[in-house]
């Protein structure tokens, strides 16, 4: 383990150059650009800037795309906090407890815990990447599409049986969000599904359009509705000493940030991805933490539970990324296509190969972190002030922001009207107590599920026992089914004590 | 002076033939759009494209590359089918511009866009996972033959390139395998690494990081001869090292997938002779030598009707093989 | 929520017409996979397996919760979904942002940015000219610097940016 040491010292020898850390301040400011635009995005962000890197070192591209990458991540989640936008698929969850936090006037306290427990994340992704690298590859070598499917499950397993409120209507978000997500080509059968013979339905549905729909529009149409005429602008404190007192708040959270860093990094080197991996870690949070039951409110707990996965989860993407050339990500995507232009072959050859450049890299992502947090937090201020801003002004200007970041998604007209329709939908679904997360959670997992359990079909000619072939597969899908069973558990289980115990005597805890 | 005005005379009598040679010159930004999403083969095919035409200056106005992979591609080739008559798009594809028609409920029939270039050919293996108790492409046909829907083959996506070449072999030796779909060729070559499938038939630059880890081997190649010689990828083999697969008693000449350019329908024929002759002096650059070399594809050059008569005749075998197997779409 | 005279829509309408929703897109839902084998093929499920059990599942729930609201019908017919007052507001913001969408398939992003500002922060917002003129031609100038330019990436053009040759 240790003799990682000298190598990452090496990185850092490399890495740390003025060059090097002009190029991460670049990249970073630029990242947070586009990641507060909702739609352009770290994936986007990171092939525009491609083709300038073509005549850089392999060192010091890697290191401008993805400074960019985490600095996207960052501007991500300030659109979830102040406007309820999530700028990416994986910062929907940030919205669960940030927005109820700056619209409560705690903005700027919101908008710190964000970044610093990200920075906690991704810090402790490298570490993790640093310290297991060959362990973590074989292991990641060991999922075939029967793991697959038991990761896939244990983060349903986790977010949608740990949910409150009636599971009917949880059950029709998930449902609309399985079958949204299964339009278009179908991997297995190579097909065409519920297309219904219109060209535009052909490409699929993009998650990030139903996302700035269900959370960004409704959420606009509920705040027209809330206050007729005026809304008032919320009363934010902008000090820097608000800024440093939610930083000195966070180690009270070491419990929140340690699980969340766990479930982060696990689901990043199986094949889970980052999205996924928020979803969970909120999931978890709200059934296991002290302060679950005030998820949803506003709590900053859970915003530490996704900010926190969700980082995690993309620095420890970076090593099946580098090692196996699989992309958890549409960023790691564009990167690997980045690598091949370079004259780099992703593999397992590569840590041996290319020594210098898998360590500069990891070296790199130590400091660009460092430099990530704090540019994030030098713009809190900024940030948090748009929101004294009249609410006849910033209301119109998230609409256009809204669908510009529709448009931008892929460039197609019926995106915006698309954008409009699932704001329609996000509208009734909230005021009618929907649960909308479950929707958005089986669009991001619904088909790979699907693939990955057709697929371990095929491998086992129909037999469903494959899950349980061998102890990886078979552990993971049991502990998925148990947390799916828990809450029937749970209600038997307080069925029975009100049958044989006398009833306590005050109500609650 | 005299001799200035004789020139401006010679000048101005020679600009009409200039400006008939440079019939056609694009007069607003022009689209690049890739049907496949940010980071696979197509979209860095149109990203060197774009950046050497930028380097050379072989176009007056400026590039925009969009990527619409949604639908294996649908959503490129519809896009431009869907702006017939502008001569300021073009998508690119591979042979997914005809094949997937026939295979899947599209908006677009492969007719019904102006072929414009092919420029790269990319090659396809037959791989193999570590520690596979056949050594080559001849045990492994012999493997499957006494072990009939036993042995796994992993390729990206169903009835696509991948799924046909292995019915091809099929067919050709008389075998019978278990095909798995997967999103993509990157992520069978993980699937053989893990030793999850035990082949699959990706292009080389899919598959070049397994085999350098020793996480996978190639046994055959579907070419008509040998790869050139390059430097050697392992310590023992490069890439000519890997025989043909005719060599090894697999009956199929060739396969290949082409790298090409689509118009839309419709477009003028000056804007079609000028595209057709920037992507000429594109394939004739270093830098695009460079790239076919870093992604071991074979770089050739195809017209508009010299593709176009490979298209119809590549589409024909595409729908008699797809006939014998159930695939064509009605 | 303020308890104001004139309830406009009860929320036992709105419950009833959204199960009603999902379950027709259920229906849809059933009818898009029937266009393939819904079944157990001799390699696992079939490419309608899944949406086919979707669709059922979403209209079954979507049936219990019709019947769930009829059931508490009494309630939820109480219960205001929407005061007149609430509808106005709603409409006043959803109505031209509907327009917004029309008009930009149209005139492209910004010049339907510009209108729409005019109208919202000038007409409904009742804020001063300057400020009104200001956003109006700022927000599209900046975006089309920041799309056009610094991500080139081409914003949605209309007949205006194709005059002055733009596009």
């Amino acid at each position: 383990m240790l003799d990682n040491l000298p190598l990452l010292l090496n990185g850092f020898s490399l890495a740390v150059s003025p060059y090097n850390i002009m190029l991460m301040m670049v990249g970073v400011f630029l990242g947070i650009l586009v990641g507060v635009l909702p739609g352009l995005g770290a994936p986007n962000g990171v092939t525009l800037l491609m083709p300038l890197t073509f005549g850089m070192n392999p060192v010091s591209a890697i290191i401008l795309l993805t400074s960019m990458y985490w600095g996207a991540l960052y501007g991500g989640s300030t659109t979830s906090i102040l406007f309820n936008i999530p700028g990416e698929p994986s910062s929907v969850a940030t919205t669960f407890d940030g927005h109820p936090m700056a619209k409560a006037g705690r903005a700027t306290e919101a908008l710190t815990t964000a970044f610093v427990a990200s920075g906690f994340g991704a810090l402790f992704g490298v570490v993790v990447v640093t310290i297991l690298s060959s362990w973590a590859t074989r292991f990641a070598l060991r999922f075939s599409p029967v793991e697959y499917f038991s990761v896939f499950m244990l983060a349903f397993g986790s977010f949608v049986a740990f949910g409150g409120g009636s599971p009917i209507k949880a059950l029709v978000s998930l449902g609309l969000g399985f079958s949204w997500a299964s339009i278009g080509m179908d991997t297995v059968s190579g097909s065409m599904r519920l297309t219904y013979g219109f060209n535009e339905l052909s490409r699929g549905i993009n998650l990030l359009v139903v996302v700035i729909g269900l959370y960004g529009i409704a959420e606009l149409c509920q705040t027209m509705q809330a206050s007729p005429g005026t809304v008032q602008p919320v009363a934010t404190r902008l000090s820097p000493r608000e800024v440093l007192r939610a930083v000195l708040a966070m180690p009270r959270y070491w419990i929140a940030l340690l699980r969340s860093a766990c479930i982060g990094v696990w689901m990043g080197i199986t094949p889970g991805g980052p999205t996924a991996a928020t979803f969970m870690s909120y999931g978890v949070g709200r059934r296991f933490s002290k302060a679950g039951a005030r998820f949803g409110t506003g709590e900053p707990q859970g915003l530490v539970s996704s900010e926190t996965a969700d980082q995690a989860a993309g620095s420890a993407a970076m090593l099946p990324m580098l090692a196996l050339g699989l992309p958890s990500s549409a960023t790691a995507a564009v990167l690997l296509g980045g690598l091949m232009i370079w004259g780099l072959t992703p593999g397992p050859a590569l840590f041996a190969e290319r020594p210098d450049f898998v360590w500069g890299l990891i070296a790199s992502m130590y400091v660009s972190n460092a430099v990530c947090v704090i540019m994030a937090l030098t713009t809190v201020p900024l940030f948090a002030a748009v929101l004294r801003a009249p609410f006849n002004i910033t209301g119109p200007l998230i609409v256009i922001v809204c669908l510009v970041g529709a448009w931008t998604v892929g460039s197609n007209r019926t995106d915006i009207a698309m954008v409009l329709a699932f704001g329609a939908v996000g509208y009734f679904m909230s005021r009618l107590d929907y649960p909308v997360a479950p929707l958005v959670l089986a669009m991001v997992l619904g088909d790979r599920t699907e693939d990955a359990f057709r697929q371990s079909m095929i491998l086992a000619k129909g037999s469903i026992w494959i899950f349980w072939s061998n102890p990886l597969a078979g552990t993971i899908i049991t502990v998925a089914l148990l947390c799916f069973a828990l809450p029937g558990f749970t209600a038997l289980w307080r069925l029975a004590r009100r049958q044989f115990l006398p009833p306590p005597v005050a109500s609650g805890r | 002076m005299r001799k200035i005005v004789a020139v401006l005379i010679v000048v101005a009598a020679l600009l009409p033939v200039a400006a008939l040679a440079a019939a056609w010159q694009p007069t607003r930004p022009v689209e690049f759009v890739v049907a496949a999403g940010a980071g696979g083969g197509s979209d860095i095919f149109a990203r060197t494209v774009q950046s050497i035409v930028v380097k050379y200056k072989l176009m007056p106005q400026p590039i925009v590359v969009l990527n619409k992979g949604g639908g294996s591609g649908a959503e490129g080739f519809v896009y431009v089918k869907s702006a017939a008559g502008d001569p300021h798009k073009m998508v690119f594809g591979t042979n997914n511009e005809w094949m997937l028609p026939l295979v899947a409920k599209v908006g677009w029939k492969y007719d019904e866009l102006t072929p414009v270039a092919a420029m790269a050919f990319d090659e396809f293996l037959l791989w193999t996972r570590p520690n596979a108790p056949w050594k080559s492409a001849a045990e492994y046909v012999a493997a499957a033959k006494k072990r009939p829907g036993e042995i796994r083959m992993g390729g990206s996506q169903s009835k696509d390139t991948d799924e046909t070449l292995t019915r091809m072999i099929e067919k050709a030796v008389g075998i019978k395998l278990m095909y798995i779909p997967f999103k993509s060729g990157g992520e069978a070559a993980v699937q053989l690494s893990g030793e999850h499938i035990d082949s699959n038939v990706n292009n080389p630059a899919e598959n070049v990081g397994q085999w350098k880890g020793g996480k996978g081997t190639p046994l055959c190649v579907f070419s008509k001869s040998r790869l050139p010689a390059g430097p050697k990828v392992t310590a023992t083999m490069g890439w000519s090292d890997i025989p043909t697969c005719k060599e090894q008693g697999i009956p199929i000449e060739e396969y290949k997938m082409p790298r090409d350019v689509f118009m839309p329908g419709g477009v003028p024929e000056g804007a079609l002779a000028f595209y057709a002759q920037m992507f000429k002096k594109v394939s004739e650059t270093p830098e695009w030598a460079d790239y076919i070399a870093k992604t071991s594809q074979t770089g050739q050059y195809m017209g508009p009707a010299e593709l176009k008569a490979f298209i119809k005749a590549d589409e024909e075998r595409g729908r008699q093989l797809f006939q014998e197997q159930g695939w064509l779409v009605k | 929520m303020k308890q104001e005279p004139g309830p406009f829509l009860s929320r036992f309408v709105v419950e009833t017409a959204f199960a009603l929703f999902t379950g027709a897109f259920g229906i849809l839902i059933i009818k898009g996979a029937l266009e393939f084998s819904v079944g157990w093929g001799d390699i696992g499920p079939e490419p309608g397996y899944f949406p086919f059990r979707v669709g059922i599942l979403i209209c079954l729930a979507s049936l219990v919760n019709l019947v769930w609201a009829f059931i508490r019908h009494r309630t939820l017919a109480a219960d205001t979904f929407l005061t007149a007052e609430q509808t106005r507001c709603v409409a006043a913001f959803a109505i031209p942002v509907v327009v917004l969408v029309g008009v930009t398939a149209v005139l492209g992003l910004y010049v339907a940015t510009a209108l729409y500002l005019l109208f919202t922060v000038g007409f409904i917002g009742r804020h001063r000219p300057s400020v009104t003129i200001a956003l109006a031609v700022g927000t599209p100038v900046i975006l089309f610097v920041l799309f056009e330019y610094v991500f080139l990436t081409p914003l949605l053009k209309g007949p205006l940016e194709h005059l002055l040759g733009w596009y």
